[in-house]
């Protein structure tokens, strides 16, 4: 399990502004198996969160906990298997390899062939309606395919916390409405939390509300 | 993950850096071949130990006009020997008779040669005594050949369009010594059992040299213009200090092959400076070419990094493509290099130079590390980069 602690953080680029919300300079405990959203307008720095709980960035002042251990001390090895088994990822600019195809940016998934057969695969892309693409470069997708792409590559891997920033932002309501359903099927089946960043919350999702 | 970090790469700087590659390799290989075998030219079965040298006055305008003759006084030879520094000294005999030698073999054409023969004491040659004596009964003479005379026979043979004799060959052909006046020579079978650097007459037994001296002689005077000297050990330096200091000199420095052997020592640090200089550039480019595939693959890097990957794996795959492309670029370059040390090699045989045959340990081993020297650039320089992006 996963379990978050915030102790007045404040990313560097907040310091001179006086800002309170429900996670800067404030203190924040994420449970295990959470569900969370982080509601904010652009630029409040709901990028800036998950990639601080990824250890992607440190320009930020106070204190951030991943299992009682503060980020900033976890070593490379540590890293490597929290993004291996523990954490997962959607991220905002998707992260996906444009030459390759669906199967091969998939693929690249570590943990991929860890329990988690094309067969397992296959049926992921064909709930939400992308299974014929399985053989197409990524940048002959639209974006929202690419999107439900790169939500797949992240929970066809084992994980306890998946951090999402802002996964449905090009889906339709019909495409979102399946992401959704896929994901807390997932969720269930991992026993997992979850923390995703949206502009206008995410509905039907049973999420507590965190205000940035 | 090849396909993921190779794609779309500018190949003409690596082709260029593959091509110097070569260049540099062969060129390094080449020269530590050349440098090595030169050195070793002569050294391995020569006669006298490094402690020893054959001496003999600086000749002069003066000697010619008969004022300070080269010929060492018994005085003289007293003198060097009752230094603190030297552990012995005697003088070389000569001969005092006309002596030719001649080769009576049906692998080469009958050649002749008049010849000096010199002795020393036995116990300055690193030969068993019972290979290098004689007597009355014995019909066969052994003898030690100078190498620059082996090499003067080989520009013969060479010039006759016939194959050159090698050290090991030569010691099996049938030889004689023609002793005594024009018309009334008689033949003394001669085997060659060693070669030297430090004497340019061929060295009989004293035995031999004394006994036909005595038979033969045509000069009256004892002719004792060379002293072989042994310093103590650890002395050598005072040795050679004491000679400077009184007009002598060792012999040994105006030989043919010394002369040679530095001659061709030079041109080959020539060589291996440009060697070096063309494998650091071309190494150099290659770097250059990983930093630039690292920089073009930045966001792979990072994607790879963010699902879960090992910097060590994402190293591993520069570091097993740019360590199988080295490692056929030395495969080039030991092909390229065996055949230009074959033609090299010809080249010098036809100049009378056997080396030993076969390529040199040391090539290999300088190939060895400049390979490991290689990968550890490599490895370095991807893991920092990739690093970089964790």
């Amino acid at each position: 399990m996963v379990e978050i602690e915030l102790n007045r953080v404040c990313p560097n680029v907040f310091e001179d502004i006086d800002i309170q919300s429900e996670v800067w300079n404030t203190s924040l405990h994420i449970d295990q198996g959470g569900r969370y959203q982080v509601m904010a307008q652009s630029g409040k720095g709901k990028t800036s969160f998950l990639y601080f709980l990824l250890g992607l960035r440190s320009d930020y002042k106070g204190e951030i906990y991943l299992n009682q251990k503060k980020i900033l001390e976890i070593n490379e090895q540590e890293w490597v298997l929290l993004r291996k088994r523990k954490i997962s990822s959607i991220f905002q600019d998707l992260q996906l390899i444009n030459h390759l195809s669906v199967a091969e940016n998939i693929g690249l998934v570590p943990e991929y062939a860890d329990g988690y057969n094309e067969a397992l695969i296959r049926d992921m892309l064909r709930v939400v309606g992308i299974a014929d693409k399985w053989n197409e470069k990524v940048k002959t997708l639209s974006f929202g395919q690419k999107q439900r792409v790169a939500i797949i590559r992240s929970l066809c891997k084992p994980f306890k916390l998946l951090l999402c920033d802002e996964p449905f932002s090009h889906l339709d309501e019909a495409n979102t409405k399946l992401c959704r359903a896929l994901i807390l099927k997932r969720l269930d089946e991992e026993r997992a939390g979850i923390i995703i960043t949206s502009l206008d919350g995410e509905e039907g999702m049973g999420l507590k509300t965190i205000n940035l | 993950m090849k396909r993921l970090f190779f794609k779309n790469q500018n190949t003409w700087q690596f082709i260029i850096a593959l091509i110097g590659v070569v260049l540099g390799l062969t060129l390094m290989l080449l020269a530590v071949q050349l440098f090595n075998k030169s050195k070793n030219y002569g050294e391995a079965s020569e006669l006298l130990d490094d402690n020893t040298l054959v001496v003999q006055k600086k000749i002069g305008r003066g000697a010619h006009l008969g004022i300070g003759k080269p010929n060492f006084t018994s005085l003289q030879i007293k003198q060097i020997k009752d230094l603190e520094f030297v552990a012995s000294c005697s003088a070389i005999l000569s001969n005092k008779f006309e002596v030719l030698v001649q080769i009576d073999d049906p692998i080469i054409p009958s050649f002749n040669s008049n010849i000096y023969l010199q002795s020393v004491e036995r116990e300055y040659l690193d030969i068993p005594s019972e290979k290098f004596s004689w007597d009355t009964s014995e019909k066969v003479v052994p003898i030690v050949m100078p190498r620059n005379f082996l090499i003067m026979l080989n520009t013969f043979l060479s010039a006759s369009q016939l194959p050159r004799l090698s050290e090991d060959l030569i010691t099996s052909v049938k030889m004689n010594l023609l002793i005594g006046k024009k018309g009334q020579r008689d033949v003394y079978p001669a085997t060659i059992i060693g070669f030297t650097n430090s004497f340019s007459s061929i060295l009989a037994p004293k035995e031999f040299l004394n006994w036909a001296n005595g038979k033969y002689t045509i000069e009256k005077e004892d002719m004792r213009s060379q002293l072989v000297v042994k310093a103590k050990k650890g002395f050598f330096g005072l040795l050679e200090k004491y000679l400077e200091e009184n007009g002598l000199e060792s012999s040994s420095e105006q030989l043919f092959i010394e002369r040679l052997k530095s001659g061709l020592s030079a041109g080959i640090m020539g060589v291996v400076s440009l060697a070096i200089l063309t494998l650091l550039l071309s190494l150099m480019l290659m770097i250059q070419y990983l930093q630039l595939i690292l920089s073009n693959c930045t966001y792979e890097i990072s994607v790879m990094l963010r699902l879960g990957h090992t910097v060590d794996k994402i190293r591993n795959v520069f570091l097993s493509y740019f360590s199988i492309v080295f490692l056929l670029m030395s495969i080039i370059s030991l092909i390229t290099f065996y055949i230009l040390a074959q033609v090299i090699e010809n080249k010098l045989v036809a100049s009378g130079i056997i080396l030993e045959p076969g390529v040199s340990a040391y090539s290999i081993l300088a190939l060895c590390i400049v390979f490991i020297t290689f990968v550890g650039a490599i490895f370095y320089n991807a893991t920092v980069r990739i690093r970089a992006h964790f």
